[in-house]
Formats: C-alpha cells, sequence, structure tokens
C-alpha cells in the first residue's frame, strides 16, 4: 500500500496550544495577566472590549472578565483558579457565562494552563487548552454513581 | 454541534491511539483485524478504542460484511477543528495587544515619572 502522509490536523486535534515570545520580562507579563486593571488592556478576541475583571488569585478562587462584542452584546468568561505559582504557570477552568447564539461554537467549560518561562529577558508562553473539561468531570461524577449502585447491589 | 458533543469528540481524540486509528482510517475504511496490526494491541483493546470512537461519533462501522468494517464520519472533527480556530483566534488576538500593551507599559516605566503620569496607558485601536 502507497505511503499516505499522516494528516497534519489530527496530531494537534484534541487541545489548543499557543507559544509565543513576549518581549517583555517574566514578573511583568504574568503582572499583566493576574491584574483587573491590565487584563482590561489586552482580553478577548478582535473588536471585543474588556470592560469589568475581577481575579481572586489563589488555588479555588473564581476570575471573570466582561467584554462588549462589536454589535454591542455584553458577554463575560470566567472560572476558578487551580494552580497559581508566579511568576511561572497557572491552570484555570475557563468558561462563558452566557455566549448565546455563539454558544454552540464556544463549547462547555475548558481547562487552560499558561507557563511563562524567561530567556534574557524576554518571555516564552505556552497556552494550552482542552476542550473536554466537562466531560472529564461528568465521568468522574458517573463513576462515582456506578461505585454506588455497585455497592447498593451488593448489599441487596 | 453541541458542547456535549464537542466535549466527547475531544476526550476521544485525547488518546494517541485512537488518534492514530482515526488517521489510517482517513486513508480508507478497515477491518478491527487491520487496525490492530500497526499496534501492540490485542483486539478487545482496539475494540474498546473503537467503541469510544462510535459513541462519540467519529466512527461508524457497516454492518454489511462479516468483518464489518469501520469508516471515519468526519463531521465531529470539522466540529473540532472549528472549536480550535476559534479559540486560536481568541488568544492570538488578546496576545497580540498583550505584546503592544507590554511595550508601551515598559516604555512608560522607563520614562520619568512625570512623563509617565501625563501618558496614561491605553488600548491600541
Amino acid at each position: 500500500m502507497a505511503a499516505k502522509p499522516e494528516p497534519a490536523p489530527l496530531e494537534g486535534a484534541h487541545e489548543l496550544v499557543i507559544r509565543r515570545v513576549l518581549a517583555a520580562p517574566r514578573a511583568l507579563v504574568w503582572e499583566v495577566w493576574t491584574t483587573p486593571a491590565h487584563v482590561l488592556q489586552w482580553w478577548g478576541p478582535h473588536g471585543y472590549t474588556a470592560f469589568a475583571c475581577t481575579m481572586e488569585l489563589r488555588p479555588g478562587g473564581r476570575w471573570r472578565v466582561g467584554m462588549h462584542s462589536p454589535a454591542g452584546d455584553t458577554m463575560w468568561t470566567s472560572g476558578e483558579f487551580h494552580e497559581v505559582v508566579p511568576p511561572a504557570r497557572m491552570v484555570m477552568s475557563f468558561a462563558w457565562d452566557d455566549a448565546g447564539a455563539e454558544a454552540p461554537m464556544l463549547g462547555g467549560p475548558t481547562v487552560v494552563t499558561v507557563e511563562l518561562g524567561e530567556r534574557d529577558g524576554q518571555t516564552e508562553l505556552v497556552l494550552r487548552q482542552h476542550g473536554f473539561a466537562t466531560s472529564a468531570s461528568r465521568d468522574r461524577h458517573a463513576q462515582g454513581w456506578i461505585e454506588c449502585l455497585e455497592r447498593f447491589v451488593i448489599l441487596l | 454541534m453541541t458542547p456535549d458533543t464537542l466535549s466527547a469528540t475531544f476526550a476521544a481524540l485525547a488518546d494517541p491511539t485512537r488518534r492514530a486509528i482515526l488517521a489510517r482510517l482517513t486513508a480508507g475504511e478497515a477491518s478491527v483485524t487491520d487496525l490492530a496490526r500497526p499496534f501492540a494491541m490485542t483486539l478487545p483493546a482496539v475494540s474498546k478504542h473503537l467503541r469510544v470512537l462510535e459513541r462519540a461519533g467519529l466512527v461508524a462501522r457497516s454492518r454489511a460484511a462479516q468483518s464489518r468494517p469501520c469508516r471515519l464520519e468526519a463531521a465531529p472533527l470539522r466540529g473540532a477543528t472549528a472549536w480550535l480556530e476559534t479559540y486560536r483566534g481568541f488568544w492570538e488576538t488578546g496576545l497580540d495587544r498583550m505584546d503592544s500593551y507590554l511595550r508601551e507599559l515598559q516604555a512608560a516605566r522607563a520614562a520619568p515619572a512625570a512623563k509617565a503620569r501625563r501618558k496614561p496607558h491605553g488600548r491600541k485601536a
């Protein structure tokens, strides 16, 4: 059989990975990512303007950013910090509170990991986003229920 | 494409063996035996992966032949790709703005304090 090249999309099909080199020290990039006044300056898709931001920067703390769309709609992104390791790493859940008509495209809650590495005064940023946070937590819930049912069956 | 469908698609794609099975199926239909051959896996192990892919709607199995050949269903993959591109756009735009803002911020902080006060930082259009 003729060797077919493996289609490129499948290799990274399960997660989003974005790498960037930013011309700033790591401590400053961390500050700009985690301070509400700074977040308002950069957060959001093309044409959107962030107008509100709260961050409880600790594991278990909540974050929330409000944006105005180009059409004038208000949209919110929010989540919870799972890991906060300044100035190197954060893991957070990410969801749209009410994405309206765009909800099917934006999907359910996800997990975003941001890692900052320093090299010669610049910052290497690696962002990963997994598209299946709900499924994983749902599976854990399901497993819990199955175990409960199994115990129940044994009791019978 | 609902959020739950997307979650199921990504959960199925998270495993490298399942991605390799899908990659093989882009070349055409294959039986479970064919699919198991490149992997050091038993048929039941491959069947288990196939069931996950079937549940996620990424693979369909024909009932026409005894071997019940598997084929790729492209729609969920297209949904997953669209999702990835949406979020790539979301973050790339934000990081472009962050990059400009970091430059402004460093320039402002390097400048004398009086100058920095006259020119508050603002978002570039």
